[in-house]
């Protein structure tokens, strides 16, 4: 295909660089992705940065009432916008914070000098703009963003799975972690990862997010059983799904 | 040795020859295939395919007597056939079938046909119409009732000014929200039921519609006396394989690929799943 | 019939003579030291006394994810995928039952058009059996399948004091061991193994439990512990649900179609491109899978669609039991 190169913009909020490395981690698929692509704005990396763009990917959750312009403004540049990671997809780690007083936490990270950082609660990006894909996780599978971009370069706007990691772990052969008393978020975590984590043994962290119609009360009954007490449920829920779970109450 | 397998999924080539945008999310597609015609029986599907994005089970809408091409009319509703749509003349998409049961037509041959579409269920119906059209005298009547949410969702509108035309059909068609300029009927399709004169023992009804329609469509034409191995129904869900074995198009013990999309209502009628 | 006995030390042995009578396959420890189904490339690998595999050996057949064709874009050019059929293939170690669930999918496969993966990759197979000890999950003489079933096996291994004696059930299985001079006298019996787990009610009587239960309250209630995660399905030996997907390569050219193990448990699995979903509720996907196993094929097949693995309630997290929603139907149908 010698289609005309689609012009790509990188673009960073909130958010730990893990989504950073995990590019980076994809340097046998890099030149091939670059004969499709043209990079006209990655972050910090370009000094000329271009708006001319045919899609945009958002990494980080949005913070601050400066993070709501930038990503206004890369809204209406960008034809199709699309988030790249948990943070900017449903709000990330960033978002344990959610249920937390906002001033005090201020004075935990900041201490006097708290004024100067103007915060606001943590979002996902489509709590602004309107967001047109989304590749979850954290950090994002390189298989996944491969998957992405070729079906997105074909010309679909790619789904995420709406099923949970248990049909990918089962692909896999793996026996039930939770079944073996071992709290995994898989049976409620949104798929297309590969089962990363409970394929090597590691319980499921929940990611990607939580799958529509997600049994929380029997994850509940299940964590109890494995011994969690209800604050370590919380916290389990909370470690990426806070903005979620606060839609849900 | 090594042996092939899974022939049964490889698409034909297809070529588009013409489409036409029939709505803002409707598109015709006129398709010609090396072998054709396709072969198909009214109320059959084919999965079509665009390479590296997916498949998708469509309906074939036009009658198989209409020439060697066929015709689909594909509404942008997933991935599959939102790249349909960016396809134009000349370009080629992936085609295998036809699937599926369709509308027994000779069986149907000496019957007055009642044939009511609700929006986008007029597609699949629309290549029986063709049929009994094309073999006139094998039936009766030829009543068509069709309904959709706004005068913008209108399909076939050259075609509906024929059968209008013509007097050997019957058409009546009503929508559910009107526009300022809208003459015609308002009203959801089950009030173009009550005052058809139907002669009853004779007539056979072929519904197609959104899932919600067929529950008051059958209650009206029950109202009618007509009993339920009277009407046909066709049936969407999601064919997958088109096989009979991904699952995905399952009614509790039916695959809708090949048992259906057509079924006499008599037979589904205590399918739970069904309607 | 004909039986020879085969000491424990000798297993291995046995087990390299049918390594070179045909390419051998059975439970042998993947990384998670777990026995799965692959093929055998050290007899000592091989797990003779294990309780089940997660997966069952249907993965030999329908593998979890495989290659429809492979295409090119280009030039809109198809290759279907090819698999080898050459050459005598022999499955060591297979549980009666789960000869049973082949024999369930070689019907459904060929039912309608026939699937030509399940087809091509079933030929040329000798099933080579053994007895187990079963946990208390497993309940397959409620089934039909008890101790003595010994259908779809052409030799079987059963265990007995010291080792096993080995039956010759067909002659494809008896000329497997030509050649092979490990024999012992046929060992002293083992008692029968004691099933903990079973179904109330008869084998045919289950279809028509099911008929009067459409509308029962318990659908409801399993679905408030159910995760609709799909794992029951995953691991069933008789389900056979796929998804079709593409997927193209990075050159933007060449890509395959596939298809991987799907679960009609999940949510969007009967999600049309509208968005509608047609089997919404969780109770109606939970009363789904246990009529799939008990009446809608059952009533065309005759038997059960389950073969009474356990599989499903070792691997669901919810720790519903298929066993126990059958009992508490026909408890219920009863009283």
């Amino acid at each position: 295909m010698t289609a005309k190169k689609v012009r790509v913009g990188f673009f960073d909020f909130t958010g730990c660089e893990g989504c950073q490395l995990a590019k980076v981690s994809m340097e046998n698929e890099l030149p091939q992705i670059l004969e499709h692509i043209e990079i006209v704005n990655f972050r910090e990396a370009m000094s000329e940065k271009s708006w001319d763009m045919d899609v945009a990917f958002i990494e980080g959750s949005i913070t601050t009432p400066a993070c709501v312009e930038r990503i206004n403004r890369i809204r209406q540049a960008a034809p199709i916008l699309v988030t790249l990671g948990a943070c900017s997809t449903i709000g990330g780690i960033n978002a344990i914070r959610v249920g937390r007083d906002l001033d005090e936490i201020r004075q935990e990270v900041y201490g006097d000098k708290r004024y100067l950082f103007p915060s606001l609660p943590v979002m996902p990006v489509s709590a602004v703009v309107k967001v047109d894909a989304s590749i979850y996780g954290c950090p994002p599978n390189p298989k996944d963003v491969a998957r992405f971009l070729t079906q997105f370069l074909a010309g679909k706007i790619p789904q995420a799975p709406k099923y949970p990691v248990c049909i990918e772990c089962k692909l896999q052969g793996n026996a039930c972690l939770l079944v073996q008393g071992i709290p995994c978020m898989g049976v409620v975590t949104r798929a297309g990862c590969g089962a990363w984590c409970p394929s090597k043994g590691q319980f499921c962290y929940g990611c990607r997010g939580l799958i529509p119609d997600a049994n929380l009360d029997a994850l509940r009954i299940s964590f109890e059983e494995c011994g969690l007490s209800q604050q370590e449920i919380d916290n389990k829920l909370h470690l990426f799904s806070g903005r979620e779970l606060e839609k849900l109450s | 040795m090594v042996v092939s397998i899974h022939s049964g999924y490889v698409p034909q080539q297809a070529k588009i020859v013409r489409t036409e945008q029939m709505t803002a999310a409707e598109k015709l597609f006129e398709l010609q295939i090396p072998d054709g015609p396709l072969g198909h029986e009214p109320g059959q599907f084919v999965e079509v395919s665009i390479l590296g994005v997916g498949e998708a089970p469509i309906s074939v809408s036009s009658g198989p007597n209409r020439g060697p091409n066929f015709e689909l009319i594909v509404r942008k509703a997933g991935s599959v056939t939102e790249a349909m749509h960016q396809l134009g003349a000349g370009a080629v998409m992936g085609i295998r079938g036809p699937y599926g049961h369709g509308f027994p037509m000779e069986r149907l041959k000496g019957s007055d046909l009642l044939f009511i579409g609700g929006g986008i269920g007029l597609v699949p119906l629309r290549s029986a119409i063709h049929y009994a059209l094309d073999h006139r005298s094998d039936y009766g009547r030829v009543v068509i009732l069709y309904g959709t949410k706004n005068p913008n969702e209108i399909l076939f509108r050259r075609e509906i000014e024929e059968w209008k035309q013509r007097d050997d059909v019957e058409f009546f068609m009503t929508v559910d929200r009107g526009s300022p300029d809208w003459k015609g009927n308002v009203g959801v399709i089950t009030t173009l039921i009550p005052p058809l004169d139907l002669n009853i023992t004779n007539t056979t009804a072929i519904v197609c519609g959104p899932p919600i329609m067929y529950k008051f469509v059958i209650m009206a034409l029950r109202s009618k006396r007509l009993e339920h191995d009277q009407i046909y129904v066709s049936l969407e869900r999601h064919m997958k394989c088109g096989l009979g074995k991904c699952g995905h198009c399952q009614i509790n013990h039916l695959y809708v690929c090949q048992d259906g999309p057509v079924f006499l209502y008599s037979d589904i009628q205590d399918v739970k799943e069904a309607l | 019939m004909k039986r020879r006995g085969l000491l424990s030390q000798k297993a291995p042995l046995f087990i390299r003579h049918l390594m070179n009578k045909g390419q051998v396959y059975g439970p042998v420890k993947n990384k998670t030291q777990m026995p799965e189904f692959a093929q055998v490339d050290e007899p000592s690998r091989v797990v003779l006394d294990y309780t089940t595999t997660v997966l069952p050996p249907k993965r030999l057949f329908q593998p979890p994810e495989e290659t429809i064709y492979h295409f090119s874009r280009k030039d809109f050019t198809v290759e279907p995928a090819k698999v080898s059929g050459d050459g005598l293939k022999i499955l060591v170690g297979l549980h009666n039952y789960d000869a049973e669930g082949i024999a369930c999918l070689d019907y459904q496969m060929a039912r309608g058009p026939a699937d030509e993966g399940w087809a091509a990759r079933r030929r040329n197979w000798v099933f080579v059996g053994v007895s187990y000890e079963p946990d208390q999950h497993h309940f397959s003489p409620s089934v039909g399948i008890g101790p003595d079933h010994r259908n779809g096996l052409d030799l079987f291994m059963d265990k007995a004091d010291g080792g096993y004696n080995v039956e010759l059930l067909t002659e494809r299985g008896a000329s497997l061991l030509d050649g092979f001079g490990g024999w012992s006298a046929p060992l002293p019996e083992t008692p029968a193994p004691k099933f903990h787990n079973r179904l109330l009610p008869m084998p045919s009587d289950l279809p028509h439990i099911l008929a009067r239960s459409y509308e029962h309250p318990i659908w409801q209630q399993e679905a408030k512990r159910c995760f609709s995660c799909g794992s029951c399905t995953m691991v069933c030996p008789t389900c056979y649900c796929f998804d079709v997907f593409d997927e193209l390569q990075l050159d933007m050219e060449s890509g395959e179609k596939k298809r991987h193990w799907d679960s009609c448990q999940v949510a969007p699995f009967t999600e049309v491109a509208g968005g509608e979903i047609f089997r919404k509720e969780t109770s109606s996907r939970v009363r789904h899978r246990i009529y799939r196993k008990f009446k809608y094929i059952t009533d065309h097949y005759g038997r059960p669609f389950c073969i009474g693995c356990g599989r499903c309630i070792r691997a669901c997290p919810a720790k519903i039991s298929i066993s126990e929603v059958m009992n508490n139907l026909a408890r219920k149908a009863a009283g």
